[in-house]
């Protein structure tokens, strides 16, 4: 049996329930996981093998054995778990899903929204709040760096938003006032709260988008989506620069390298460098 | 650096030297109890000051060294610990293996043997897997006689100071004295001062006495045991033979789940016709990890060439279907738990068992001692039942009259596919009280589904009241710890299972049935009661209904969340006046939920919101209320 319990919010609740399905469907094993809210197919029962004991928990960003710290990489995950395996984690790797794009779409299929996104809409996400994965303790040590002003900086924002031709700006943030917002008001964008379900579902209509900051959320919006420009960033380049010009800061994540995100998808139509 | 020639790392060579070192400052109480700590090393120092006669003494009755710190507290230093501890490293043998070790935890009783199994990097720090926190003496003292510890364990998410091994030899061998005078962070320090891939850890966990993530300034918890205990007394005698002959007879079959000493078996296989052991702590589950598969292979092996021989036991099996679906319904007398009764294991455990039981079967466990371990007493009594017989050494006996009945009162609900349901939210301990009561007048007025949703931590005591008064009981994700509850209850109530859901807040007594929030969904995709008198809010949030299409809660909740950053706890009042204003739900009359005075309820109101007295601590002084939680400990305290 694989059981999911979950952590954080939305985006990574999309994670830590398509973790637990892949590796149940690969071991023909039970799933044990609440449905998502607003996703339908995940109410769908996934029977299989059940054990009730040994206790087993993966956590992490990576999956992890918890009982020894141990990094797990795909061939230990090819062999079922003989246990009852818990999943206490975040699971934030582009890795887990990218060659199951097709069944993670329709575990996740949703209703189209009442009013898709139009071909000329150009949708540009602003956060300011950061994941709550980023808090895990353990992962690294001492306090994950606080969130820095858009990422990257506001002028390359008006930058991107002034060249990506489009009819329609649409900005998703949760800091209306902020000062990205307000420095992309004279372009007339209709403005749109990030946190909402409505919102999320309309981002994954839309053909174009900038994700600027690496967030959950907007992350699996862009995924399931079929954009042909996806603008986003990767706040974890590489691991231990000594020079580090990492947007986020170096020193973070010290600790082991497969215990942070790794969310880069290496598909032409996410563009990194803008 | 390489390995040491004097050290050597691999497990096939000499025994390494491996030296013990901690610091015990006012700890004379703690140290008594992991004493026996000492038969592992070859050498176990002590740092302590002069004044501390009380640790001096027990390191001289159990044959550890003393060294009397010069710089523990040296220029007005608060519990400068590195410097203590560096003093120890500097006297012991630099060319052996050192374990620095909090004054606290105990090792496992075969921790040495299965620690030269492993082979060892001597460039390598090694922290040890986990713990379990002892809170009191008596819990300590019977769990340090039941191994193995594989319950509520706290795993290490960073090899941090309780335990470090690393081989003096080697050039991080010294403590960082620089980041603080106490005992805070110099362990965390000294472990980032390894590169990741030097840093690994042993297969074992340890039990850690009291209290952990305190005393970073020196000792300020009190005693763990009072003046004259003897925390390392014998405990009372094993019971095991007594019960299982009491239990057992000719032709008669058990099922022992868990195994580890292979006396535990061999004393069964004496009083039952066939046993059937279940592999409760994974010796045979393969691991990725070879620290673990060796330990595992070593485990494994005692337990076999301990039971060799014994015809009428099995070899254990996996815990899975297959080995339930091969034991025929109603065919054990006896199902031993030899694990602690943990709640989330006997929540699966029960219902797929319990069929195998003849009527009138029995379950034995351990770990039964209601005044002196509160927790899995607890746990037994609210899905068993209190024992038939309980024994010294803390087993216990429940005989089990018809197990069908009790499987399908323990099994939960199937709320899924249910069209209409209430749903309370709980955000932590402090309101798990107050939501029983509520849901208990609720259960008076109304008898379709119920979920409770506990967001964050889930909470024992609420899962397990779930069961006993047959509701519904998910554990969905607090969204955000930084935020108000009241956010993250709207953020849960997105996980309601329901079509068409009514919340009903904690503090709620309801009066009257429910039903007159659903029917206003006739037409509408949420309702609210409109809030009255002099009342701030714009609508009653204390019980509303929405329809799983509404998008209702989306926007309160996204508009909150937003305006939250501004206007702190207002924001949930303001947007749902945003929502109000702009006719987004269906408004009924003030009078179905009711949030004033109690005394001043008007004829009809169906649910009395008490949120004031609830936050004022004085629910209990509202007669109707208190009844109310009379009758619930009633129901709770009755015969499962």
């Amino acid at each position: 049996m694989v059981e999911v319990r979950y952590r954080g919010s939305f985006g990574d609740n999309l994670f830590q329930y398509c973790f637990g399905r892949l590796l149940a469907e690969r071991w023909g094993y039970e799933l044990s996981a609440l449905p998502l809210p607003h996703f339908p197919a995940t109410a769908e029962p996934v029977t299989g093998r059940r054990f009730l004991s040994p206790f087993l928990s993966w956590s992490g960003m990576a999956a992890e054995e918890r009982q020894l710290g141990m990094l797990l990489r795909d061939r230990h995950m090819a062999e079922p778990v003989r246990g009852r395996l818990v999943l206490y984690g975040w699971f934030q790797r582009w890795e887990y899903y990218r060659a199951h794009q097709d069944a993670v779409r329709r575990w996740l299929a949703v209703e189209a929204p009442a009013h898709p996104a139009e071909e000329g809409d150009f949708a540009i996400c602003l956060r300011t709040r950061r994941p709550e994965s980023w808090e895990e303790p353990g992962i690294h040590p001492g306090k994950a760096p606080r969130w820095r002003k858009p990422i990257p900086s506001t002028e390359l924002i008006l930058r991107l938003a002034e060249r990506v031709p489009h009819r329609r700006l649409v900005l998703l943030t949760d800091d209306p006032p902020g000062e990205a917002a307000a420095a992309l008001m004279h372009l007339k964008p209709e403005v749109r709260n990030i946190d909402s379900f409505a919102s999320w579902n309309w981002l994954r209509t839309c053909r174009r988008m900038a994700l600027t900051v690496c967030h959950p959320a907007e992350w699996w919006a862009a995924w399931l989506s079929e954009a042909e420009e996806i603008y986003a960033v990767d706040p974890w380049p590489s691991h231990r620069q000594p020079d580090c010009q990492g947007p986020y800061g170096c020193g973070w994540l010290t600790g082991r390298p497969l215990a942070r995100p790794a969310l880069r998808v290496t598909e032409p139509h996410w563009i990194y460098e803008w | 650096m390489s390995g040491n020639a004097a050290s050597p790392q691999s497990p096939d060579g000499p025994r390494r030297k491996i030296q013990a070192l901690s610091v015990s400052v006012n700890y004379a109480d703690f140290l008594e109890c992991v004493a026996p700590n000492i038969q592992h090393f070859d050498r176990w120092l002590v740092v302590t000051v002069e004044e501390d006669t009380r640790t001096q003494e027990v390191c001289r009755r159990w044959g550890l060294d003393v060294l009397i710190s010069k710089r523990l507290y040296k220029d007005g230093a608060t519990f400068h610990k590195a410097a203590a501890l560096n003093e120890g490293l500097e006297v012991l043998d630099q060319d052996a293996w050192v374990a620095v070790m909090d004054s606290d935890i105990l090792l496992p009783r075969d921790f040495r043997e299965r620690l030269d199994a492993q082979t060892l990097d001597s460039d390598c720090l090694y922290g040890l897997s986990g713990r379990r926190i002892c809170c009191t003496l008596p819990e300590f003292r019977s769990l340090a006689e039941r191994e193995p510890w594989a319950d509520n364990l706290i795993y290490t998410t960073f090899v941090i100071g309780y335990f470090n091994l690393f081989h003096l030899g080697q050039e991080l061998n010294r403590y960082p004295e620089n980041f603080s005078d106490d005992a805070s962070s110099y362990d965390v320090m000294f472990s980032e001062s390894f590169p990741a891939a030097r840093r690994h850890y042993l297969p074992f966990v340890c039990l850690h006495a009291g209290e952990s993530s305190q005393n970073w300034r020196g000792r300020t918890t009190d005693p763990f045991f009072e003046d004259g205990t003897s925390p390392n007394a014998p405990a009372p005698p094993s019971r095991t033979e007594e019960i299982a002959a009491l239990l057992g007879g000719h032709e008669k079959t058990a099922a022992q789940i868990g195994c580890y000493s292979g006396a535990f078996s061999r004393a069964l296989a004496r009083h039952f016709s066939s046993v059937t052991v279940i592999d409760h702590w994974g010796l045979l589950v393969p691991s990725p990890s070879p620290a673990l598969a060796t330990d595992l292979k070593i485990l494994a092996g005692r337990y076999a060439s301990e039971t060799a021989g014994l015809v009428n036991v099995t070899s254990p099996l996996e815990h899975s279907d297959e080995t339930l679906a091969a034991i025929p319904d109603a065919s054990l007398d006896v199902i031993w738990l030899t694990a602690e009764p943990e709640y989330d294991f006997l929540l699966q455990f029960l219902p797929a068992w319990l069929p195998k039981l003849k009527p009138g079967g029995a379950i034995a466990g351990g770990f039964y001692e209601p005044e002196l371990l509160p927790g899995s007493s607890r746990v037994v009594q609210l899905l068993l039942g209190a024992p038939d017989q309980a024994f010294p050494d803390m087993q216990w006996v429940r005989r089990i009259a018809d197990p069908g009945r009790l499987a399908a009162r323990i099994r939960p609900p199937q709320v899924a596919g249910s069209t209409r349901g209430v749903v309370y939210v709980s955000m932590g301990e402090h309101d798990v009280e107050a939501l029983l009561v509520s849901l208990s007048s609720l259960q008076r007025h109304w008898d379709g589904p119920v979920s409770v949703l506990s967001a964050g931590d889930e909470s024992a005591s609420l899962r397990l009241a779930c069961v006993r008064l047959g509701v519904d009981f998910r554990n969905v994700p607090c969204a955000a710890a930084n935020l108000p509850d009241e956010l993250n209850r709207l953020h849960a109530l997105d996980w309601s299972p329901f079509e068409q859901t009514v919340f009903i807040e904690a503090a709620s007594l309801v009066t009257g049935s429910p039903q007159f929030l659903f029917d206003a969904l006739d037409g509408h995709t949420c309702a609210f009661c409109d809030s009255h008198g002099s009342a701030q809010m714009p609508a009653n949030p204390a019980a509303f209904a929405w329809h799983r299409s509404s998008p209702v809660l989306d926007a309160w909740r996204s508009l909150a969340r937003t305006l939250f950053l501004h206007a702190g706890r207002r924001a949930i009042r303001e947007t749902l006046g945003f929502l109000k204003a702009n006719s987004m739900f269906h408004v009924l009359p003030s009078t179905g939920v009711w949030s004033g005075s109690a005394r001043r309820a008007p004829a009809g109101t169906r649910i009395l919101s008490l949120h004031r007295l609830a936050r004022a601590g004085a629910l209990h002084l509202y007669q109707p209320w208190a009844d109310e939680e009379q009758a619930l400990l009633a129901r709770m305290e009755a015969g499962i």
